[in-house]
């Protein structure tokens, strides 16, 4: 069974943010909660680098690890998802997950967050696939017509590559032996300091 | 014979030469520009190193959304699904045994000649009224925070995802709004029995006889008896740790 | 998009059997000559000799005339694969293909509308102003193009510089460079005197590059289309650029006290000009640039104009508009405005 994977080559991003406004459109992500988002590494340095990030679908996900109410589960593609309807807003998600993918709609008093949203590699949530319900809460559903997550699709560069994961390290492989390897892939791998390198 | 030899040795001398010159082009060829544009690229590894995240430029206004990893989210993870089911569970767990087989052991401390049937009065209403409400929210607190380290394992299985979730939605709000008056109490009851509650010989005395709670001595106290102060400092010093816990 | 998978991703050609698309080039680029029924697959590479006019070959435009100066102007020695004039060659006119005798290919139909174009001189006219497309369509089967074939020019004679030279900005931050690079002279163009050379002579005189010592200049953003009002009305887009800023270098934001995401005011060479926004301390500028985007409106010298606009039209986001500070210029060649590169000041509020 495939497992679904972000990856992001850095060397190729150019920062048009065209993954954070397809994401937006494609999910009506209300104001305030971004789903995706670019951060540019050294800015205006020579080797500056940018990189999209959004929720990784950690296959050892510390989201679901962590929630009390053990709102989140894996589809059988590897995608990490959750229920609304259970979450509590407590931000623990948020605090464990190493890369911010947790969004919460309000900055309330003692945590009353509201419900968590993140990216759900446009695979929608629990409710019925490709009803108007599960769009409303969850966003598009693009996994289920067999389409591939919008924002790796709108990518004008193609460094934000989405799809099985042993693919997309092929892929990316490939680039590093053409051109080199610069700033790598960035991910939960190395975010743990396991890296393919010493 | 001489300058024939000579002769040959030049013309192939020549020949050496260019098929070297020629057999050099394509390396040459090949070899990569010489300004290389990964060369001042950030690793990842490196930054890691530096900072124990990594962080750069985002362009919306929240600006936690810089951070792009955090390697502290495993740590914490570690503490919240691991240390701390531990700690809660030798902590409460333990204290339970500790009594229980105090209980056993021991049984329960009666009076000693039995009730007078006169009353006085020990604490005022205000006391009273400050006691009651700090321990009230401080069961709430303990029932609900237990339900966040434990209730997935203990609760989940008996009453089903959506009552649950209810239950631990009501729980948390309880939880986040008695540790105000939690901590109020804990202020009042230090400054309440403060006094009372600065250690002298005396308790020195009452803990050396075991504080009647071994065999049938009764050691004197003042109003609050040594074992009485040791409980006071405790809940009195914790209070920061639950500061701590507020501000999160 | 039907048809998209059977291009080829190199070529960009889609095989020559098909029944459909067959031999065509992706999108069908320009100049793709003809109706439908011609069959024209588009001119994937410009000027190319190599392939006939009638496959996406084409020749170098002969837009210049014919002779300068006593120099012949059309190509020599170079035309198209399968070209029947194998040499250059003006533009196609009706008189061109009479004078070829390649009129009589000219279909009954294609003359009369050639007649109707211009009725008292059907000779002018031309493959441009041909309703027909007969004049192209001959000149094409001759295996020629029809907007001529000329030969590519270095000097372009007739623009203010014929060969582009450096020339200093109006208002520029080194006029100690005016005495070699000065503007062009005053001159009338089209209906607006541009008097750029005197705005730049007063400008020194009154030392403008002393009072505003940074270079100003402005760009887009990568995310946002046009001039910027539809953008910022788009909800997605404008959550991603809320504030008008200025990209200013930390040398000189320490040398005025300015903090990133402080706010400052810009002030203009011209007629006291002064706006509102954040600063962005970077090193995306360089020491003495700074650098704006052009796509802010709503905002004039700090008060916010929300309330001007018609009910429910405002944009999402407002900030102030770049060309509040920016200066006296216009294009010499089409008299386009062109106050992009300007100098200004910048201080911390």
């Amino acid at each position: 069974m495939a497992r679904m994977k972000f990856l992001c080559d850095a060397d190729r991003c150019i920062d048009c943010n065209a993954c954070v406004t397809a994401c937006k459109n494609e999910n009506e992500v209300p104001w305030g909660i971004n789903r995706r988002r670019v951060v540019t590494i050294n800015d205006g340095k020579p080797g500056e680098r940018s990189v999209s990030m959004a929720c990784m679908h950690c296959t050892d996900a510390p989201c679901a690890a962590v929630c009390p109410v053990s709102c989140f589960y894996t589809t059988a593609d590897g995608v990490v998802l959750h229920s609304k309807d259970l979450c509590i807003g407590c931000g623990y998600c948020f605090y464990a997950c190493p890369f911010g993918a947790p969004q919460y709609p309000r900055v309330g008093n003692f945590g009353s967050r509201g419900k968590m949203d993140k990216c759900t590699y446009c695979t929608g949530g629990p409710e019925p696939d490709n009803t108007p319900l599960q769009y409303e809460k969850y966003g598009a559903n693009r996994l289920s017509e067999g389409k591939l997550p919008l924002c790796a699709e709108m990518c004008s560069t193609k460094s934000l590559l989405a799809g099985d994961g042993d693919i997309i390290a092929q892929i990316y492989k490939d680039r590093v032996a053409q051109r080199g390897y610069g700033s790598g892939a960035w991910g939960w791998q190395t975010a743990y300091r396991e890296t393919i390198e010493t | 014979m001489a300058t024939l030899c000579a002769h040959i040795r030049s013309i192939v001398t020549a020949m050496a030469i260019l098929i070297f010159a020629v057999a050099a082009l394509p390396a040459t060829a090949q070899q990569p520009n010489a300004v290389d544009p990964n060369a001042d690229a950030v690793k990842e590894q490196q930054l890691l190193q530096q900072f124990d995240r990594i962080q750069g430029l985002g362009q919306i206004p929240d600006t936690r959304s810089y951070v792009i990893e955090q390697p502290m989210g495993r740590v914490w993870r570690q503490f919240h699904e691991v240390w701390l089911h531990w700690i809660g569970a030798i902590a409460v767990l333990g204290m339970l045994a500790l009594l229980i087989t105090f209980y056993l052991i021991r049984g329960m401390i009666r009076i000693e000649s039995g009730r007078s049937g006169v009353k006085i009065v020990r604490f005022n209403s205000f006391e009273r009224f400050v006691h009651w409400m700090t321990a009230t929210c401080f069961i709430i607190l303990g029932l609900t925070g237990l339900n966040i380290t434990f209730g997935k394992y203990a609760l989940l299985p008996l009453m089903g995802p959506s009552a649950f979730s209810s239950w631990s939605l009501a729980a948390k709000y309880a939880h986040n709004f008695t540790s105000f008056p939690f901590t109020l109490g804990v202020i009042l009851i230090f400054l309440m029995w403060l006094a009372g509650n600065i250690p002298n010989r005396v308790d020195v005395e009452w803990f050396k006889r075991g504080g009647g709670m071994v065999g049938h001595d009764h050691p004197p106290a003042y109003r609050f008896n040594g074992g009485q102060k040791a409980v006071y400092w405790i809940v009195v010093l914790g209070e920061p740790r639950s500061r701590s816990a507020a501000i999160c | 998009m039907k048809n998209q998978a059977k291009f080829d991703l190199v070529t960009l050609r889609a095989p020559l059997d098909d029944p459909e698309v067959g031999g065509d080039y992706y999108g069908l680029p320009w100049p793709c000559w003809g109706k439908p029924e011609f069959k024209h697959p588009g001119s994937e590479i410009l000027y190319n000799t190599s392939l006939p006019v009638k496959e996406g070959g084409g020749t170098f435009r002969a837009r210049f005339g014919v002779e300068r100066n006593g120099v012949n102007l059309l190509a020599e020695g170079s035309y198209s694969k399968d070209s029947e004039i194998k040499d250059g060659y003006p533009e196609f006119t009706l008189a061109v293909l009479k004078k070829l005798g390649w009129d009589k290919d000219l279909t009954a139909e294609e003359m009369a509308i050639i007649q109707q174009v211009n009725a008292t001189n059907p000779d002018a006219v031309s493959w441009s102003t041909d309703l027909s497309g007969g004049i192209q369509r001959v000149a094409i089967e001759h295996g020629c193009a029809p907007y001529g074939n000329g030969k590519a020019r270095v000097i372009a004679w007739n623009l203010p510089d014929p060969i582009p030279v450096h020339r200093e900005v109006i208002y520029t931050s080194r006029p100690d460079l005016l005495g070699k690079y000065p503007t062009l002279p005053d001159a009338q163009q089209f209906r607006v005197p541009n008097i750029g050379f005197t705005v730049q002579k007063t400008a020194v005189e009154h030392g403008i590059s002393k009072q505003f010592p940074l270079i100003l200049t402005s760009g887009r953003f990568v995310e946002y289309e046009g001039g910027g009002e539809e953008t910022r009305s788009n909800k997605w887009l404008a959550e991603i650029q809320q504030d008008m800023y200025v990209e200013i270098n930390p040398a000189d934001a320490v040398d005025r006290s300015i903090r990133d995401g402080g706010w400052v005011w810009v002030t203009g060479a011209e007629n006291n000009s002064k706006t509102r926004m954040k600063a962005l301390v970077t090193e995306r500028v360089g020491k003495g640039v700074a650098w704006m985007p052009f796509h802010f409106a709503g905002w004039f010298e700090g008060v916010v104009l929300r309330n001007k606009y018609p009910k429910g039209r405002d944009p999402i986001v407002l900030g102030e508009s770049m060309n509040t500070v920016s200066t006296y210029g216009y294009d010499p060649a089409t008299g386009m405005q062109e106050p992009k590169a300007t100098l200004c000041q910048i201080r911390a509020e």
